[in-house]
């Protein structure tokens, strides 16, 4: 087992090897280097945003994009702009830890369904039972029973996701454990969880970082969804969805309220979704589409 | 091929066992009980046992979970506290609008998606290519609400040339129907579309490196002939096997659209139950919601069977 840790970093070498492949993609370049600069602004929100997001300003409602609010003031007078830059914030944290749970649980769940034949059949009916429901909905109902709040959304957002992380992990481990070379290896005396983590997860690890690209998008457009329905982030905390919620009501007379922190999902999104046909075309040529 | 099909059948019902499960769990995992879930906070404890008297809910859960299976094999799903009406009854009245938007939006997602997705793989790696994938990738990346609120703005209030409110149906008024029709079909088609021209694209490129495309090629056939009459034939296969996850998508994508478009449909129903706390109503929905994916599923998997010769060996 000693081996097994970062003693020789086995996992960083990796790592590395695949980082200087990577780079050479355009549509990596591309999107990762946005989505950073995305990730810096969110980040110095403090420093980057002109006003204060919560900072009320009744006279000047409902004002237009202008030299002193760019993005406009919503219904207190709130810059838009600064709600957009710190709702960022929020989305992205969602999305982020989301993502990082839908990898923990599908990478777990994954390995040991397609290892274990017996597991397999269990967990895989839960996870084809919990896939059959829209993600949205699935999501809309965890919140309506639990109540609102960032950390429940973050795990509504999780249990829909992890299935589908579960299945890729579990396709890639079936494809690799009948391979020669695991057989090999368990001649030569290695134990289950020695070939699981050695041997066959850096060889899921592609599949894996390409769902979870697209786990990513979809978490932060799952969040929009839901604050949007009223069950996400609570206000006055702005998150992006919320932002485009509250500007559901003035659509007719200040659009920019939505526009804006729709634009803000929108980029964010299709930028993560461009580092993921990327990350594909290097990972996985076979399979893109 | 029968047995294929029935073994398929067989295949699906424990998926509908766990969806079932997770229909009727999911309620009774709120902290407290479903009686205080339907009360709110503000309940007394007295009222909250009266009501999981009256509505059962005091007998042990699998005692429950079994009533709750029998009542809904018999078509009762129980009533909806808020409407006060058999939520079968509620359901079968809105089924025929969300249908309706439903089928528009995959008629325009096909409509959408498909030329698309083949003209990208017949112009690989050109101008058309690229321009046609970063549609396809903005039209997965673009939250539908978000469409539909620009549309609406763009359409209602500054054209004022739409309908950006309600729904007719077809039958009532038929130029009218479509026009209440057009902007929540296309926000919802959207997204569909852009993965049906991704997964188009994919499969035609994989089609048109094959043998018998070279072989067409010498035989002189004319291009046109060579894609739509054998490419496209073969490349649609792949195509059908997104259909139960497309309309997963767009069931998912009506709960938005009809609450932002005030279609009342089946999607409106599910939120206001939500809202409501009228748990009957959010029990069938998830159910409703569950059933009808691996119904749809079986289907194209039935389909695919009978179009598809080559499965039937394995």
């Amino acid at each position: 087992m000693d081996r097994l840790t970062l003693k020789d970093n086995f996992y960083l070498k990796l790592f590395f090897k695949r980082w200087k492949r990577l780079l050479t993609n355009k549509r990596v370049k591309f999107g990762g280097s946005l989505i950073i600069g995305i990730l810096i602004v969110i980040i110095f929100a403090k420093y980057i945003a002109p006003h204060s997001p919560l900072e009320i300003n009744i006279i000047n409602r409902l004002k237009p994009p202008s030299l002193k609010n760019i993005f406009g003031t919503d219904s207190f007078g709130r810059d838009i702009l600064s709600r957009v830059i710190w709702g960022g914030r929020i989305s992205i944290f969602v999305g982020a830890v989301s993502t990082l749970i839908v990898g923990i649980f599908g990478v777990i769940l994954g390995l040991i369904s397609g290892f274990f034949e017996k597991a397999d059949k269990i967990i895989m009916r839960i996870m084809d039972g919990m896939m059959a429901f829209p993600g949205i909905f699935l999501a809309l109902v965890i919140m309506a029973v639990f109540g609102p709040g960032v950390y429940k959304l973050i795990w509504a957002i999780s249990i829909v996701y992890t299935p589908r992380c579960v299945r890729v992990v579990r396709v890639s481990v079936l494809s690799i454990k009948n391979l020669e070379y695991i057989k090999a290896v368990r001649c030569l005396g290695s134990s289950n969880l020695r070939i699981i983590l050695k041997d066959i997860l850096p060889n899921s690890l592609n599949a894996l970082i390409i769902q979870l690209s697209i786990t990513f998008a979809n978490s932060i457009l799952s969040e929009a969804g839901l604050s949007f329905l009223g069950v996400g982030v609570p206000p006055p905390v702005p998150s992006w969805g919320n932002i485009l919620s509250e500007g559901r009501e003035y659509i007719s007379n200040a659009p920019w309220i939505s526009f804006f922190s729709g634009m803000a999902i929108f980029i964010t999104v299709f930028l993560l979704n461009i580092l993921g046909d990327g990350l594909r075309d290097i990972l996985d040529p076979k399979q893109y589409f | 091929m029968l047995t294929n099909i029935i073994r398929r059948i067989i295949f699906s019902i424990p998926v509908i066992i766990v969806i079932a499960l997770v229909s009727f769990l999911l309620i009774h995992m709120v902290p407290g009980s479903p009686a205080a879930f339907i009360l709110g906070t503000e309940a007394t404890r007295a009222q909250i046992i009266q009501l999981e008297h009256e509505m059962r809910l005091d007998l042990p859960l699998p005692i429950q979970f079994y009533n709750w299976v029998k009542n809904v094999l018999r078509g009762d799903m129980g009533t909806s506290i808020f409407l006060k009406q058999p939520v079968t009854e509620a359901i079968f009245n809105r089924i025929g609008t969300t249908l309706t938007l439903a089928i528009a939006s995959l008629i325009i997602a096909i409509i959408i998606g498909i030329p698309l997705g083949i003209l990208a793989a017949l112009k690989q790696d050109t101008i058309i290519d690229n321009f046609a994938m970063s549609f396809a990738i903005a039209g997965m990346s673009i939250a539908n609400f978000w469409l539909a609120l620009n549309l609406m703005w763009l359409f209602g209030v500054k054209l004022r040339c739409l309908p950006v409110q309600g729904f007719i149906p077809l039958t009532e008024n038929f130029i009218q129907s479509i026009k209440h029709l057009v902007l929540p079909a296309f926000c919802l088609g959207l997204p569909s579309g852009a993965f049906i021209a991704r997964m188009t694209r994919s499969s035609m490129l994989e089609v048109i490196r094959e043998d018998y495309i070279r072989t067409a090629k010498a035989k002189g056939l004319k291009n046109r002939a060579i894609y739509m009459k054998h490419a496209f034939k073969n490349a649609f296969l792949p195509i059908i096997t997104i259909v139960g996850m497309i309309c997963s998508v767009t069931l998912g994508g009506t709960i938005i659209i009809e609450n932002i478009f005030n279609i009342p449909g089946l999607g409106k129903l599910f939120i206001m139950a939500i809202q409501r706390r009228d748990f009957p109503v959010i029990q069938a929905g998830t159910l409703y919601m569950g059933v009808i994916f691996i119904l749809m599923n079986l289907i194209v998997d039935i389909i695919y069977l009978i179009i598809d010769p080559r499965i039937q060996h394995n």
